[in-house]
């Protein structure tokens, strides 16, 4: 058992899987001598040598293209995105090759590859750097994405990734890589996939999130509960693809009353799908509408952005309210 | 808004009258026409009913009163928006001002919306669960939140008074609890057929007649193991908590001895003294004595057969809560057609049995004792283990001993294995 | 006049003059042969002196190519199959090119190379399920007709997207080197694909890495209607891994020797000396699909003067005059080939199509509890269940 920061914890759990597994390799810009801008990947080259922890030219759509062709040869490819609002130009390699290949060959090639990228906000990025692009990737299968949110999921969830036999994109929250520190068990086990994590019980409402906004919506819930006795279960999703619909149920069958944060803009964000998804499932137990708080649609400005753009402890609290006090 | 009914002139140019009953109590909701009050004017009693619709909010007056023409004697709340423009529009007086305002139908007009950040639409998911558990039927239910939409107390103010016939199918619910086929509707009293005495047994009842007018109660009294309720309250348990219920055995006797009760049916019948028949039904309306401060009070589930089992576990609680609180309406209060009483909660000696007494006008009654740990035998071995008593007292002149060791049979048996008696 | 002079009044193509087949000035251009227009020695490269039995498999080969083409069109327009991608002038230069490399060598084909699937052991069944969509072929039924592979003869059937897929090729080249494999590997664009960027992603990362892998850009002329000049202002395509650092050359791309021996050299050398780039020009004789009209932007005279560079009558020719071929062996193989084209197409058609339920495989290794429960649903609503 070790403290380690969300930063080491990844680092970590590459160089558990770069030791276990001969086949894992990295490859991005930077990744190598410099071990990653973030250093996520510091000391890596050095200990497992440049053929497999890769410095490669710039071109994201390339990185990606080589790593789906690597995998389908065998090698277990991670990538790394220098930051989530520079892989767009990956995007049809990663939605519309990789996550495709096992489909449209029949089975017969598949694509076992991870792409790591540095998401959301609150590093005072703007726009290109504080992205959070789960919505592009949710859509149309064949792709797990995946945002943990705390040392001890990074280094799970990271392990679960390079050991699962389709692609896995892992959203990392930057403004936590180094600000938050936690226990970590450096054993090499990995975290399954797609079960969410019940951080605080509450029988109130269920604030449902992922990403770093679950320690805000923490904060929150638990500053509420003094303030006005309201018990709000908050879960932290951790997976999109696949996601806990059974934990989402189980609450919202309990609580009655659902809010969802997320950092993307809200139309066409995953709260959308889950709230069709418990409306579907759970339409009987709603006491009252099903609340999104996230941003506007419109892009992720720079100054100032990070206290208002970005869903802050005021806008939760404003959701919170509206639905606990909706009159049922 | 509020309504304020004054008494008016009723007619003949009276300028007072005597108060002699009310017909409605704080928080019923009536609608425009329904009689609220019996007045006596000069020898000639008249009902008088409310011009609005709405909840009763405070009854002014108390039985006896002579009250002056022109006195506020109840207070309403309207909802209903429509009624207060189209009241307002046939008498025009001190409200029209206000109700001018108000649009002539409701809905979601635009300005409107802009007020409340809420839409308008009649009831929320989760109430229309509840009004469906509860066979209420929510096209007779008005609504008290805003913009008229029904609130769950709505329904649960609707539950309570004399219950609806049966509500529309329930819609399909992905839950793992069934739905049941039809729900309780049961208007109490509400009979199958009738059965006349005769025969042997119209000898033996007449013979009996001529001694006393009460029932021949003889007592038979037998004991269960408890394993199979105890077994399936801690299965069941951690689904009850997401209810926010605590599962009891005695919910669970309850439920098997309403299964047992509608394989009975003379068991589970009521007896018309006058005419000397026996009244029979479809469904178990299940009484179960609760200690009420200074006496003992039996309020009625009507249709527990029929119920999912967590709705009469609801449905007993509340109605003991409120029998505790002196809350219970007279509704309630009769039209069972079978009583359980336990003295499991109140026990500290193990009591053995007891002879309980008939609940007339039923034709039997049951006492359970607590689930307690006694010697047993079970195939020829001596050990302890939860042992359940229960003594079955019935009404000889309807119900025979071999009719009576038949129920007795089916109930032991659902109370050993009471999953028989769920779903 | 006959409508062959005039262009179509709706003629919309490059208006510049109709010029001869570049191959006509091949040694000039650096374009490598070993065959002239006649099937002779008479080129720059030598006879590679393949054995009588290589050579015959590579010309049966191409006349069974060529004569699924027209069968493929055939079906296509009585509409027993919805689309067709002929390959008809292009048999030498993708045939040869597969002939050189190894069975273990992996082959990341496009939509034109039939004779990739058929040189390695693919039965006509086999492609005539795949055009037919039916279920028991190894794609399931869910690519276009054309679009080919099997990993049991480590053929890797190409993402659709143009030129996607150049540097999945590349990767998997350089994972064989990381590896230490023997393996190499080859893949196979059209000119168009060069345009892409990912044409440039796997130069610039080759160039660097040096994967042992043969880029073979088969330059039929035109990418739909865009001819050569308008897709790049670069002479050549070959010369575009000058940029790079990757050695490149072009080839007649129908003299079937000269694309065998350049490819079998670029592949013996891949893992010593890098990648290669090898431009095969040659031609596409018919439109570019089934969905296109070539009279809408090129002249027939063009088609017609490359039919005297067709790959096929060359090489007979070459056989001929080896002796390893007659003409009445041609007949008969031919005559052969439409009964086996006869029985392959029936037996096809007749094979079972896709379930819906069977959709929903393979998008994950292990189905999605979501998946699993929309599958159900469609079956249920397709059984007309409420």
């Amino acid at each position: 058992m070790a403290q380690m920061t969300v930063l080491e914890a990844l680092n970590a759990a590459m160089a558990h899987e770069l030791q276990r597994d001969p086949e894992v390799v990295l490859l991005g810009e930077d990744v190598g001598t410099e071990g990653g801008i973030f250093r996520t990947t510091e000391g890596l080259q050095l200990r497992f040598g440049s053929h497999r922890v890769i410095d490669t030219p710039l071109d994201e759509k390339g990185i990606a293209a080589h790593a789906v062709g690597m995998a389908l040869y065998g090698l277990k490819p991670i990538v790394e995105i220098q930051f989530s609002g520079f892989i767009h130009d990956a995007f049809e390699q990663i939605m519309f090759c990789a996550s495709k290949y096992r489909w449209a060959t029949g089975g017969m090639y598949t694509v076992p590859m991870v792409v790591r990228a540095p998401s959301f906000g609150g590093i005072r990025g703007g726009f290109w750097h504080s992205q959070s692009p789960e919505p592009y990737y949710l859509h149309g299968g064949g792709i797990k994405v995946i945002v943990p949110a705390t040392p001890r999921d990074a280094y799970g969830m990271m392990l679960a990734a390079a050991r699962d036999p389709d692609p896995v994109l892992i959203l990392e929250p930057v403004p936590l890589y180094r600000s938050l520190r936690g226990e970590v068990e450096d054993n090499g086990i990995a975290v399954e996939l797609g079960q969410a994590d019940i951080v605080r019980a509450g029988r109130d409402l269920t604030l449902l999130t992922w990403g770093p906004l679950r320690h805000d919506c923490l904060g929150v819930a638990q500053a509420l509960q003094q303030e006005r006795g309201w018990d709000i279960e908050v879960i932290d999703l951790r997976s999109l693809v696949p996601y806990d619909e059974d934990a989402i149920l189980a609450s919202v069958r309990k609580t009655g009353r659902l809010v969802i944060a997320h950092e993307a803009p809200v139309s066409g964000g995953f709260g959308g799908e889950i709230a069709a998804m418990v409306q579907q499932k759970a339409f009987g137990y709603l006491h009252c509408p099903i609340e999104r708080v996230a941003p506007p649609d419109l892009p992720y400005g720079y100054a100032g952005a990070d206290q208002f753009y970005r869903p802050n402890e005021r806008r939760i609290r404003a959701g919170i309210a509206r639905t606990m006090e909706f009159q049922i | 808004m509020k309504f304020e009914f004054k008494l008016p002139d009723i007619g003949e140019g009276i300028h007072e009258a005597e108060l002699l009953q009310w017909s409605v109590q704080p928080g019923q909701r009536i609608k425009e026409g329904q009689d609220v009050a019996v007045m006596n004017t000069d020898k000639v009693a008249v009902d008088l009913p409310s011009p609005r619709s709405g909840t009763v909010v405070s009854l002014h007056g108390a039985v006896g009163d002579v009250i002056t023409v022109g006195t506020v004697i109840m207070v309403l709340e309207m909802q209903d928006a429509s009624a207060a423009a189209v009241a307002a529009a046939a008498h025009p007086g001190p409200d029209a001002a206000a109700d001018s305002a108000v649009p002539s139908a409701p809905g979601p007009a635009s300005g409107e919306a802009n007020k409340s950040e809420e839409g308008y639409f009649a009831a929320g998911p989760s109430v229309r669960r509840l009004a469906r558990e509860l066979g209420v039927s929510l096209a007779q239910v008005a609504g008290s939140g805003p913009r008229g939409r029904i609130l769950r107390t709505d329904v649960e103010a609707a539950g309570r008074l004399a219950p609806v016939a049966a509500a529309a199918p329930a819609a399909p619910e992905p839950v793992t609890a069934r739905t049941p086929a039809r729900m309780p509707g049961h208007t109490p009293g509400r009979t199958l057929r009738r059965e006349r005495l005769a025969g042997a047994r119209l000898t033996s009842a007449r013979n009996l007649h001529g001694s006393v007018q009460r029932s021949v109660t003889t007592t038979t009294t037998f004991e269960v193991p408890g394993d199979g309720l105890l077994r399936l309250q801690s299965i069941l348990a951690p689904q009850a908590q997401l209810h926010d219920l605590k599962l009891s055995p005695l919910h669970l006797i309850a439920k098997c001895v309403a299964a047992a009760l509608v394989r009975h049916e003379r068991v589970n019948a009521t007896i018309d003294e006058d005419t000397q028949e026996l009244l029979l039904r479809e469904s178990a309306d299940l009484g179960i004595a609760v200690a009420a401060a200074d006496r003992l009070v039996v309020p009625v589930v009507y249709g527990a057969d029929q119920r999912l089992l967590f709705d009469l576990v609801r449905t007993m609680d509340d109605q003991a809560r409120r029998a505790r609180e002196g809350q219970l309406l007279l509704s309630e209060l009769s039209g069972g057609s079978f009583t359980v009483s336990s003295t499991g909660g109140m026990e500290r000696a193990t009591m053995l049995s007891t002879r309980p007494i008939i609940n007339p006008p039923q034709t039997a009654t049951l006492w359970v004792s607590r689930i307690v740990d006694r010697p047993r035998v079970i195939q020829g071995l001596l050990s302890a283990g939860p042992m359940l008593t229960a003594s079955l007292s019935f009404d000889h002149r309807f119900i025979d001993g071999a009719e009576a060791v038949r129920f007795i049979n089916d109930l032991a048996d659902l109370l050993e294995h009471p999953e028989r008696a769920l779903g | 006049m006959s409508s062959k002079d005039t262009p179509p009044a709706t003629f919309t193509g490059n208006p510049r003059p109709c010029v001869g087949p570049v191959l006509e000035r091949a040694r000039e251009l650096g374009i490598r042969q070993v065959l002239d227009a006649d099937g002779a020695l008479a080129g720059d490269l030598p006879d590679p002196d393949l054995p009588k039995q290589t050579l015959l498999k590579m010309y049966r080969t191409m006349l069974t190519v060529s004569a699924i083409d027209a069968r493929g069109w055939k079906l296509q327009r009585s509409g027993r199959i919805d689309f067709w991608i002929p390959s008809r002038g292009q048999e030498g230069s993708h045939t040869a090119s597969t002939m050189a490399m190894e069975p273990s060598d992996w082959i990341f084909m496009a939509s034109r190379e039939p004779g990739t699937m058929l040189a390695r052991g693919a039965t006509l069944l086999q492609l005539f399920a795949q055009f037919f969509g039916r279920a028991e072929e190894p794609l399931k039924g869910r690519r276009l007709p054309l679009l080919l592979g099997d990993r049991r003869l480590n053929i890797v059937p190409c993402m659709t997207i143009v030129g996607s897929y150049i540097p999945h090729a590349a990767g998997a080249a350089w994972a064989a080197k990381i590896k230490g494999d023997d393996t190499r590997f080859i893949v196979y664009f059209g000119d168009g694909a060069t345009s892409r960027g990912e044409f440039h992603s796997a130069m610039n990362f080759a160039g660097i890495h040096n994967p042992p892998i043969v880029f073979l850009c088969q330059n039929n002329g035109w990418a739909v209607s865009t001819p050569n000049d308008r897709q790049t202002a670069s002479a050549t395509f070959a010369e575009k891994g000058d940029a790079y650092g990757v050695r490149n050359l072009r080839v007649d791309g129908n003299d079937p020797l000269a694309v065998y021996s350049v490819t079998r050299q670029a592949r013996d050398e891949a893992r010593e000396l890098g990648p290669t780039l090898i431009e095969t020009v040659t031609y596409r004789l018919g439109p570019h699909t089934s969905s296109d009209n070539p009279d809408l932007y090129r002249r027939s005279e063009e088609a017609e003067a490359w039919r005297r560079w067709d790959p096929i009558p060359r090489f007979r020719k070459y056989l001929e005059r080896r002796g390893f071929w007659t003409a009445e062996e041609e007949q008969q193989f031919l005559a052969a080939l439409e009964l086996q084209l006869d029985e392959a197409v029936h037996t096809a058609e007749a094979m079972r199509q896709t379930a819906p339920a069977e959709m929903f495989d393979d998008v994950f290794a292990q189905p999605l509890r979501s998946l699993q429960e929309q599958r159900a649903q469609m079956l249920a609503d397709l059984a007309g269940e409420a």
